[in-house]
């Protein structure tokens, strides 16, 4: 700006001396002629004309900048703003509450969904999955991901990474904390091209022998909560798992992981606490990273140069062949597929993306509405300044400029809304941003107003600014000039004006009901939510997690500690019972096992069937209120030593055993495994969602399926926060340095797990179409007093002529319903699709019920009338004589 | 058509003093005051041009590339002038426009006259 400025300064400069000299030039010629100095210049300056409008004529010449004109425009355009405050505020209000909602809404989605990884080139960047008939899409197990790494060509680099719940403390001797950390393979950082803001990343000889693997990288957030940010960290030692680690960096503000939601507190080689070659009690392999059953890893990698997705694709289908033949017990039918990172997402939360989607659509409705009112309010604004308009179009202003410089006036309110919106944004990310999973792991929101926000919410803003700016403008544009400025007053308008703003209306309060009946919809499903049976006790349940061997427990300590654990706190005063699990519903850490049961006609091709598994004790039924409908729960009989039982639901006997009675039943766990017997029979109850069918689940006796991390539940005669102490206790009196993690009410993490998210689905969606309704009631309102104020006349002379205020007032509430029965008609048509779309993607909602299509028209119809009841009772309280007297 | 005659002089027709201009600079380089007497000149006084209106026209035709200026010192003069030149559009376009205007001085020839025709 400062440029263009100093140019057109140097450029009147240059025209002055030029002028300048010729006078003096021509001065000098007259001189030479004879004629006296005062003389010459008089004749000098009358051979040239008009110094003045020469320079004007020049300047014409030189044009105005695009630039020159806007800035006068959007001067102008202030100008008049201020001059109607109120109408300012009204219009910059509404676009603030718009943009500032679909602001919101889009970092919402951007932190669940779009926005992309933290990572150099990340659409550069595929995962690799491992696919089976029975799992589609899973993780990879260490050893074929380094059978894959060694053997391709078509990558220039693979990683893998997972991650993993680990005992941590600052100190040596301090005891630890279970805290969520990420193993990570060889080149991590320097594949996804992160460079530590301190100190470095893991050498490959860190990543790949276990014995030099004690090192941690901090995730930035970590660094600063738990160490201050201390500069210094670099090189302090910690305790990881059982190790002493020594911090060699710290992760750099922006890379928080890889996954939008989980963020994990640091970094460590994979090989980090494993022992290699040993093999645990049922003879494989102790370690993970031998194990090619255990599919825990993520891998993703790099297209070497040339290389495309199909040729990449073609040579994993090869090297897993391959596998397959080497491994046939691990790999049968097990090939791998490229995924970038967006299927990756859709794959991991199929969900979320629809539902994204859903908000979004949503929040660009009310968007339309607030446009849609806008351009009422300048419509409303523009019929009053119609013979302004007149006169400036009739002293020659062009209408491009015209229509230009209105267009600057929807540009100023949309710049101040927008501003405005992205303040209130900001509020309510930190809303959003507060909201935390009741976990601990470290699922956060990851919300922020960063730059694709503020790309997002200017984009919108003068969208919208050319939305409700246009229609005006052209209107404006188009004013017949004569008839403008003969009338003495604003005079009657013109049909097609009221015409334009009755359709605004409509189509206002068309969309407020498809919002509304949105949210309701939402609100059906979050009612039958609540009352929903989880089908498990979820009340006066104290839940505590814990791993033993992560402190390097053997399985005999392990078993020797959980049972001295549950007869110590099954005995505590208050405690009605204690159960051990090793999943909690609701929490996704069932193991999906491929089941085959005996009898069943499996698909074609496929070995077995994926069925979530939970592994329990004898005491879990009772515990946790699951019924036993026939045969038994587990008891003592169930040991290792024993032929192996198992619990199915009847859901999973009516799909696999239909018809007859599932007691005595067979199944295998994982193809090759042993058979198991069906000993009881357990009611169906939601394992993943309060909103799902009925899923076919396995329950297997704890004894006979040993595992270290395990929920011990504790059913309290009272309030089960008020046991956490004296369990603590016990833990401690066990096992002082044992992490204890997730302790909390079943209850919290219910209400606060399942259905807190729908919560929060359901408060935006209202609050959206309350907004929406507000600014669609504000429009009629607008719409209704400005045609009363315009038809005074009219309904004096009907009143003059014997007709009663209450004929008057029931004329102008029909014609008000008329504009809101037609938008309320045209919103039911729109709501068949929305409501579609709505239980399509958002689990539970259910289709259009009577209550929704039912009570929110009727509702919508009695606020709009109510809206225009003042306007109408002013025009039925008319003077007549009063009225017909004014002209 | 804006054209007087006054006291034998005539006012330019509009449009046509660009096309003066640009036969000006044929001859070379030369500044605005310059410009003026040298149409007046070859004219023999006829044409009469506002010396003022020259800017404008030469502003104009400075904006579509046709001439370019710069400030300049010569021989004749002590202080610097701003010194236009035709630029090789400017030729191009001067050979187009004389051409029509050629065209428009025989066919009004033809009209205002027809019996010579």
């Amino acid at each position: 700006m400062w440029r263009w400025k100093r140019a057109r300064e140097r450029q009147e400069d240059d025209l002055t001396a030029e002028i300048q000299t010729h006078l003096d030039l021509e001065e000098a010629e007259h001189r030479g002629n004879g004629l006296r100095p005062r003389d010459a210049r008089v004749a000098a300056l009358r051979a040239f004309g008009n110094v003045t409008l020469v320079q004007e004529h020049v300047r014409d010449v030189w044009g105005w900048t695009m630039f020159e004109q806007l800035v006068q425009d959007v001067r102008y355009a202030a100008r008049t703003l201020q001059r109607s405050p109120g109408f300012g505020f009204a219009a910059v209000l509404s676009v603030a509450m718009g943009i500032g909602m679909n602001s919101a809404i889009f970092s919402l989605a951007d932190a669940l969904v779009f926005r992309p990884l933290a990572v150099r080139d990340p659409h550069g960047l595929f995962a690799v999955r491992s696919t089976s008939p029975e799992t589609p899409f899973s993780g990879i197990s260490y050893l074929d991901f380094k059978d894959i790494r060694e053997r391709n060509h078509s990558f220039e680099s693979l990683i893998a990474h997972r991650l993993a719940v680990l005992p941590f403390a600052k100190s040596l001797d301090a005891v630890p904390q279970m805290r969520m950390g990420m193993k990570v393979s060889r080149d991590f950082f320097q594949v996804l091209g992160v460079d530590p803001i301190l100190g470095r990343g893991f050498l490959p000889e860190e990543t790949d022998i276990p014995a030099r693997g004690a090192v941690a990288v901090l995730s930035f957030g970590f660094w600063q909560t738990e160490f201050g940010g201390d500069p210094r960290v670099v090189g302090r030692t910690i305790q990881i798992g059982q190790a002493s680690v020594t911090i060699v960096g710290v992760a750099p503000r922006a890379f928080t992981g890889m996954d939008p939601i989980i963020q994990p507190f640091f970094y460590v080689p994979a090989t980090l606490g494993e022992k290699p070659g040993q093999t645990s009690e049922a003879g494989v392999a102790a370690s993970v990273l031998e194990r090619r059953d255990d599919l825990g890893f993520i891998v993703r990698a790099r297209l070497a140069t040339g290389v495309t997705r199909a040729q990449a694709q073609a040579e994993l289908a090869s090297v897993t062949r391959s596998l397959e033949e080497q491994y046939p017990d691990t790999n049968r039918r097990r090939g791998a597929t490229l995924r970038s990172e967006r299927e990756l997402r859709s794959e991991q939360a199929p969900a979320l993306l629809p539902s994204m989607l859903l908000l979004l659509g949503l929040s660009a409705l009310v968007l339309v509405i607030v446009c849609a009112n806008v351009a009422n309010l300048f419509l409303s604004k523009a019929r009053a300044r119609s013979r302004e308009i007149a006169i400036r179009l009739a002293i020659g202003a062009g209408q491009f400029r015209l229509v230009r410089q209105l267009l600057a006036e929807s540009l100023v309110v949309a710049v101040a809304g927008g501003t405005a919106g992205v303040a209130l944004a900001f509020a309510a990310v930190r809303y959003l941003g507060s909201i935390r999973i009741p976990t601990d792991t470290p699922m956060v929101i990851a919300v922020q107003m960063d730059g694709r926000v503020l790309v997002f919410s200017g984009l919108i803003a003068v969208l919208s600014a050319f939305a409700f700016g246009l229609a005006p403008a052209w209107q404006a544009g188009r004013a017949d000039l004569v008839s403008a400025l003969k009338r003495t007053d604003v005079g009657a308008p013109r049909r097609g004006r009221i015409i334009g703003r009755q359709t605004l209306v409509v189509a206002q309060i068309a969309m407020s009901l498809v919002l509304l009946v949105a949210a309701g919809l939402m609100l059906e499903a979050f009612a039958k939510m609540v009352v929903l049976d989880p089908g498990f006790r979820t009340d006066r349940i104290l839940m505590m997690e814990f791993d033993p061997a992560a402190i390097g427990y053997s399985d005999l300590q392990t078993r020797e500690f959980y049972r001295e654990l549950a007869a110590r706190a099954g005995a505590l005063p208050g405690v009605q019972s204690v159960a051990l699990s090793r999943a909690i519903p609701f929490r996704p850490s069932f193991t999906d096992a491929v089941i085959v049961p005996e009898g069943f006609e499996l698909p074609a091709g496929q070995d077995g069937v994926t069925t979530a598994t939970n592994t329990v004790d004898a005491s879990y039924f009772v515990t946790l209120g699951v019924e036993i409908l026939r045969g038994r729960g587990f008891s003592v009989e169930d040991t290792p030593d024993s032929r192996r039982t198992g619990i199915v639901n009847e859901t999973f006997a009516a799909i696999y055993w239909p018809g007859r009675d599932p007691i005595g039943q067979r199944f295998r766990v994982g193809a090759p495994g042993p058979w198991t017997e069906v000993v009881g029979l357990a009611r169906t109850a939601k394992y993943f969602n309060i909103t799902e069918r009925p899923q076919p689940h396995v329950y297997l006796p704890l004894e006979q399926h040993r595992t270290s991390r395990l929920t011990l539940l504790v059913h309290t005669a009272g309030d089960p926060m008020s046991a956490a102490g004296p369990v603590r206790q016990v833990v401690r009196g066990l096992e002082p340095r044992l992490p204890i993690a997730n302790t909390r009410s079943l209850r919290t993490m219910y209400e606060e797990g399942v259905l807190g998210m729908q919560r929060l689905i359901l408060q935006m969606v209202s609050s959206m179409g309350l907004l929406g309704l507000c600014l669609a009631l504000v429009g009629l309102y607008g719409v209704v007093t400005y045609s009363v104020g315009r038809r005074m006349r009219e309904f004096g002379v009907r009143m003059a002529i014997g007709a009663t205020p209450s004929d008057i007032l029931r004329l102008v509430l029909k014609e008000a319903t008329v504009l809101a029965a037609v938008g309320v008609v045209l919103g039911l048509l729109l709501s068949v699709p929305l409501a579609r779309a709505l239980s399509a993607g958002l689990s539970g909602v259910g289709s259009l019920s009577g209550w929704t299509l039912i009570l929110v028209p009727a509702g919508l119809i009695i606020v709009t009338i109510a809206a225009c009841v003042g306007p109408a009772w002013r025009a039925s309280q008319v003077d007549p004589t009063l009225v017909l007297r004014l002209d | 058509m804006k054209s007087r005659s006054t006291g034998g002089r005539v006012e330019l027709l509009q449009g046509t003093l660009d096309l003066l201009v640009l036969q000006t600079l044929v001859l070379g380089p030369s500044h605005g005051h310059a410009i003026a007497k040298q149409i007046q000149r070859s004219s023999d006084d006829v044409l009469q041009v506002e010396h003022g209106s020259l800017y404008p026209a030469l502003h104009r035709l400075e904006r579509k590339k046709w001439i370019t200026s710069a400030w300049r010192t010569t021989k004749e003069h002590a202080r610097p002038l701003k010194m236009y030149s035709l630029t090789p559009a400017g030729r191009k376009q001067l050979t187009a426009e004389s051409s029509r205007w050629e065209a428009l001085v025989a066919a009004m020839a033809r009209v205002m006259k027809p019996a010579d025709g």
